[in-house]
């Protein structure tokens, strides 16, 4: 047998396959290089995910529930990508600036965003909240402002869920969706970021304009997600054939009244401490050690504790919480006495967003609201909103502390850091019983010794 | 095929003609060094080396591109021709290790003095930190000590991503991390030092013309790292420096709403506090 023709065919084959095979590097080569690695473009503009809770009060009414996704989108836009602001909506420019182009309030037709003005440069649109959110904030808090982005699980505290319209650290009165915050209040987040957590200061990476963009859009993701809520709540006392006419406009309309309302006095009710804040002497910072230790009642320790190092009796035990964060180690033997002791638990250290949490170690001297003694008298007086830390003051008495009591508390809180010593060996302080029984008799204005809260 | 050899020579002219562009081009160079004139000038020092390093690798690289495409066009593929062998050549072979060798060893020893007058500790000036900087993901934590002139009190500034010092004035920082390695860098100081958790390092500079600067992490640390910009602002003198430092304080101070006055005065209006104006450069179209 002759084998010289087939070695020859088959070099000539694979001669011819390199070719080939160039040829199609080459060009997948020049197609590579002429498109660039274009970034990730989704299909299709992603739609809003409703929160669990408000689609939960509709689970068993699917007209309903279409009903209030028409309307809302009808409200707001259909899509995370197609923005529409009813009028009257609580925002700088009516919301102009919350992307660089909005739906108008009527039909499908869009409207450009403002442009930016500089001298010798001609007029550019501006980026829009949007944009801006999605290349800085999306990652964490997610497309619809869930709190639910891709990097939101590696975080704890998680990101913030913009649906609900409740934020922690606010300087107005109320608590829940009623404390709104101010513009002040949400500059300063996004200026100074939030100690103790992964929100950064955006100070050095965004610019004023932009900073008001972004808040504008946070804003809208909030009143979009408050309206549906509302909606949602009106629509579990709406049977399924009268979606259409029990859900009409005008119930829209009151909805969008109601939620904007909220948003529209806040700046009428911050909090300005009734008394001045006195000098953080030595008496002061006892009184407030006292205070904190129980004096009128109140137990700061039960939750951050003793030693104030956020590890209180009343509050769940590392274990258990580390558990819940980070599903635990399943080489601990303990795994199935904490699960029973993490789900008993669980309505008691969790916040309204179903995310556990920690008070705060005092001893660190990082304040996730701001250190400034403003921003912790707002803590202690007005609590934080959508956590079980309460309210502290009451202009009408009671139980709770003064405005003078609370600066105590402050300039006590103040100092702790950098005077360890303070608490070094602290003990509660217990009441004689003839005095607390009087303090708990039950009278106008003091509240419930059973809901009393720890602090 | 010897006209390969003029692919080589071409692109080995456009690379060293990219760099004799960038040096007149300031969009392409090194960011304009602010440590010149000052009296520890560590970015002067840092350029002269970077300079140095550059023009021999640059030489290098013109000589070894020249050879490169003259034995392409001396030595084309020819039909017919026998390969041969050799064993190679000692001596070349020997030229060819000790020149670099010689070259790095003497970069080692002639870079000695200014690695030890920037980072020896020795070196470091004697006074007492400016402030500490710690790292954290994904922002620079930046305390000042105070009047007290101690950390760790009361009266400690708390600035974030955001540090003041006085033009030619050495400074000494205490840098640290609370989590992942960061890295402190100050490109327009040449400036760049790693901060590791569980140690302080210290970090001494100055600076020769006022200005706003950037502040950078240098360590890729985790998912929000481009996040970790902060500015280095440089005062003209101590005074306007003093100026900062005491409004900086009032603001962390502030025991009212902003806008609003001591309860004293009776006057409190917190609608004052309500949403500032839209920003000036923002206007509708
Ligand atoms: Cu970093």
């Amino acid at each position: 047998m002759d084998l010289t023709v087939p070695m020859e065919s088959c070099i000539r084959e694979t001669l011819r396959v390199t070719l080939r095979f160039r040829l199609a590097f080459v060009a997948g080569f020049l197609t590579w290089t002429v498109s660039g690695c274009n970034e990730f473009q989704p299909q299709a503009p992603l739609p809003y995910a409703s929160d669990k809770a408000t689609s939960a009060k509709l689970a068993d009414k699917p007209k309903v529930q279409a009903r209030v996704s028409q309307l809302v989108s009808q409200l707001f836009g259909p899509n995370t990508e197609e923005l529409r602001v009813p009028p009257g909506a609580p925002l700088p420019e009516a919301g102009a600036r919350i992307a660089s182009q909005v739906l108008l309030a009527e039909g499908d037709s869009t409207k450009p965003g403002p442009v930016i003005h500089e001298a010798g440069k001609p007029d550019t649109p501006i980026r829009g909240g949007l944009g801006l959110y999605r290349e800085h904030c999306m990652h964490c808090h997610g497309a619809s402002g869930d709190g639910n982005g891709p990097t939101a699980l590696f975080l704890w505290p998680r990101p913030r869920d913009f649906r609900t319209g409740v934020y922690k650290f606010t300087s107005t009165e109320g608590t829940g969706v009623d404390s709104k915050p101010t513009r002040q209040d949400l500059k300063r987040t996004l200026l100074d970021g939030i100690d103790n957590s992964s929100m950064s200061s955006f100070a050095a990476v965004l610019t004023p304009s932009e900073i008001d963009q972004v808040l504008d859009y946070i804003v809208f993701l909030s009143l979009r997600g408050e309206v549906e809520t509302t909606l949602a709540t009106l629509g579990q006392d709406v049977s399924e054939d009268d979606a259409e006419t029990d859900l009409s406009e005008d119930v829209a309309q009151e909805a969008i009244d109601l939620v904007f309302g909220r948003w529209t006095n806040a700046a009428e009710r911050v909090i300005a401490p009734p008394s001045a804040r006195p000098e953080a002497t030595p008496e002061s910072i006892e009184r407030g050690k006292q205070l904190y230790l129980g004096a009128k009642g109140l137990q700061c320790f039960g939750c951050h504790g003793l030693d104030g190092k956020g590890n209180g009796e009343s509050f769940v035990d590392y274990r258990s919480f580390v558990r819940a964060v980070f599903q635990g180690n399943p080489s601990q033997d303990k795994i199935d006495e904490l699960k029973d002791f993490a789900e008993k638990n669980s309505k008691k250290w969790a916040d309204d967003w179903g995310q556990p949490l920690r008070p705060a170690n005092l001893q660190a001297g990082r304040f996730k609201g701001g250190r400034r003694p403003i921003d912790l008298y707002w803590r202690v007086a007005k609590g934080i909103n959508g956590t079980p830390m309460p309210a502290h003051f009451s202009s009408s008495g009671g139980s709770l502390l003064t405005s003078d009591e609370v600066w105590d508390v402050v300039n006590f809180v103040l100092a702790l850091p950098s005077e360890k010593s303070l608490l070094e060996g602290a003990k509660a302080v217990e009441l004689a019983p003839s005095t607390d029984t009087a303090n708990n008799l039950p009278s106008a204005g003091s509240p419930d010794p059973s809901q009393q809260p720890a602090s | 095929m010897r006209y390969w050899s003029l692919l080589f020579l071409v692109t080995a002219a456009l690379c060293v003609g990219s760099f004799v562009y960038a040096m007149f081009d300031p969009n392409w160079w090194l960011l304009h060094n602010v440590s010149v004139r000052s009296p520890l000038h560590f970015g002067a020092e840092i350029d002269r080396l970077t300079m140095l390093v550059l023009a021999i690798t640059g030489a290098v690289f013109v000589l070894t591109m020249l050879a490169l495409s003259w034995a392409l066009w001396k030595y084309p593929a020819s039909p017919g021709r026998v390969a041969q062998y050799s064993h190679g050549n000692h001596k070349l072979e020997i030229v060819w290790t000790l020149i670099p060798a010689v070259i790095l060893v003497f970069l080692a020893f002639y870079q000695m003095g200014s690695w030890a007058d920037i980072k020896f500790r020795s070196r470091r000036p004697k006074s007492a930190p400016l402030a500490q900087v710690t790292g954290r993901q994904f922002n620079w934590l930046v305390r000042y000590p105070g009047v007290d002139g101690k950390f760790g009190t009361t009266d400690d500034l708390h600035v974030i991503n955001n540090l003041h010092i006085v033009k030619d004035q050495a400074v000494l920082i205490d840098l640290k991390s609370q989590d992942v390695l960061h890295s402190f860098f100050l490109p327009q100081i040449r400036l760049k030092q790693d901060a590791v958790p569980g140690m302080t390092i210290p970090v001494w500079f100055d600076v020769d013309t006022p200005g706003t600067y950037e502040l950078v992490c240098a360590e890729l640390c985790g998912w929000g790292h481009y996040k970790m910009r902060g500015l280095l602002t440089v005062h003209e003198t101590q005074a306007e420096f003093n100026e900062w430092m005491t409004s900086a304080l009032a603001e962390q101070n502030q025991t009212q709403p902003a806008g609003a006055t001591a309860p004293d005065a009776q006057a409190s209006d917190p609608a004052t506090t309500a949403t500032d104006p839209a920003s000036s450069t923002v206007e509708r179209s």
